[in-house]
């Protein structure tokens, strides 16, 4: 099918394109189109006016380390997120989410800005983000402003951003001693993942200093799995803390049930991808 | 704001194309039916199928799932761009001999998510090459026998280097 017809915008500037996103309420900006234009061609969502910031000069691709600090653009696609050295070195838990996006192709066209600012709860780059106490760097019509990741998701498709405001990027400071992880169950490449976690653990001395949980696909939004943050502080890592931790961060989920998985399945899946995730992380340590 | 026809000029295959169209066209339409190439296919239509593969400024994307718009300004390559004069390329070459196609359909997609795969990794062993090809479906031959064909086309690819 083809999308139905709509009003065209390509602004000079980002605050341009912010005043008419927040003056024009059927207005919506096209990053990579990845999630947009199926949505569109499908027609599930007709917006009227579509706004162009992918050639904005502040929303191109790029990767930085700012001191401890590394800084994300908005338009920097899976594939770059996936390739990226810095992300490789640093934040792997992201790598890892970017790689394991659909499949090639979308991974070339489809943006972190995009992808985060979309607000499913089934993107991978959610869990990471959220497992890394990642910042979203907005700009709006009076500004712009830092919205702390764990803030960001209020609802299905719905996030903290404000009439007119655009992601332009994310910041993550570089976490120490940290190992990481990212897992996930799909169908197949291009299917939506049944399930994934993302964990990023803190240690010391084979004892886990503080952890992160991201969960996806678990709730209307990507979510934490704090309880089993709490209860994996100061803990060993071993078989008998693994089987807990995996235990507390599913056993009051409510997932969304469909056709390919059961609320109770995707639940089981959970569980059995953070035993894998902390395993995966006990073997590294091991070795 | 641009109401109505947007002006959109894309160099395909090193010649350029432009017209007046509609912000809603898709660039699979616009190689299709305004540049007059049908080698680039349409599958699935819902960015599954890989079948509409084409590369801009050399990545790999589907062409179903961008608007020509924005694709204004920039070169394009699709399955048309690979056999130059009457000599195909090394992978339509061995697709043919690997009998990597039954019905063709998803062949072009095939081609050119190959050729992306082969212009970052010249050497690609058989689990990369089904990560490469993991955005396109074929439906009648299997995988079995594309992945060999990019395999020897990799294979003579670097002999062919080698001996230049």
């Amino acid at each position: 099918m083809r999308p139905r017809p709509f009003l065209l915008h390509r602004p000079n500037t980002l605050k341009e394109a912010s005043e008419l996103l927040y003056s024009h309420e059927d207005a919506k900006p096209l990053a990579g189109g990845q999630s947009l234009i199926p949505m569109m061609k499908l027609r599930i969502y007709s917006p009227e006016e579509i706004v162009m910031i992918g050639h904005l000069p502040e929303m191109q691709p790029g990767v930085k380390q700012e001191g401890s600090t590394i800084v994300i653009n908005s338009m920097t696609t899976h594939d770059m997120v996936h390739h990226n050295e810095l992300i490789s070195e640093y934040l792997p838990v992201l790598s890892e989410a970017a790689a394991a996006i659909a499949d090639q192709q979308i991974r070339n066209r489809g943006t972190i800005g995009g992808n985060i600012a979309h607000g499913d709860p089934s993107t991978n780059l959610s869990a990471a983000l959220l497992a890394l106490d990642a910042k979203v760097l907005a700009s709006g019509k009076d500004g712009q402003r830092e919205i702390p990741i764990d803030e960001f998701f209020l609802d299905l498709f719905t996030t903290a951003l404000e009439p007119g405001e655009i992601i332009t990027g994310f910041k993550v400071d570089i976490p120490k001693n940290s190992r990481q992880k990212f897992m996930k169950i799909t169908r197949s490449d291009t299917a939506f993942p049944l399930a994934f976690v993302a964990v990023n653990i803190q240690l010391s001395d084979g004892v886990v200093k503080d952890a992160r949980i991201g969960l996806g696909v678990a709730a209307p939004t990507p979510i934490r799995a704090t309880e089993a943050e709490e209860y994996l502080k100061n803990k060993q890592l071993n078989q008998e803390t693994i089987l807990k931790t995996a235990e507390m961060a599913t056993k009051d989920l409510e997932p969304p049930g469909d056709v390919h998985a059961s609320p109770e399945y995707r639940k089981n899946l959970l569980n059995v991808l953070m035993k894998r995730c902390l395993n995966s992380l006990l073997e590294e340590v091991k070795q | 704001m641009m109401e109505g026809l947007v002006k959109v000029s894309i160099d395909i295959n090193g010649k350029k194309y432009t017209d007046d169209v509609e912000p809603r066209l898709l660039l699979v339409d616009f190689i299709r039916d305004i540049a007059r190439l049908k080698g680039t296919h349409i599958g699935c239509d819902t960015t599954s199928c890989g079948a509409c593969t084409i590369l801009i400024d050399g990545m790999s994307v589907k062409s179903c799932t961008m608007f020509a718009v924005e694709a204004d300004g920039r070169k394009i390559q699709t399955v048309e761009s690979l056999a130059t004069d009457d000599k195909l390329h090394p992978l339509q070459e061995a697709f043919w001999e690997h009998h990597a196609l039954q019905c063709g359909y998803c062949t072009p997609g095939m081609l050119m998510s190959s050729t992306f795969l082969l212009s970052r990794n010249s050497d690609p062993t058989e689990e990369e090459i089904r990560e490469g090809i993991a955005g396109n479906i074929c439906r009648c031959t299997g995988y079995i026998n594309i992945i060999k064909a990019v395999k020897d086309a990799a294979g003579k690819i670097n002999a062919g280097k080698e001996t230049e």
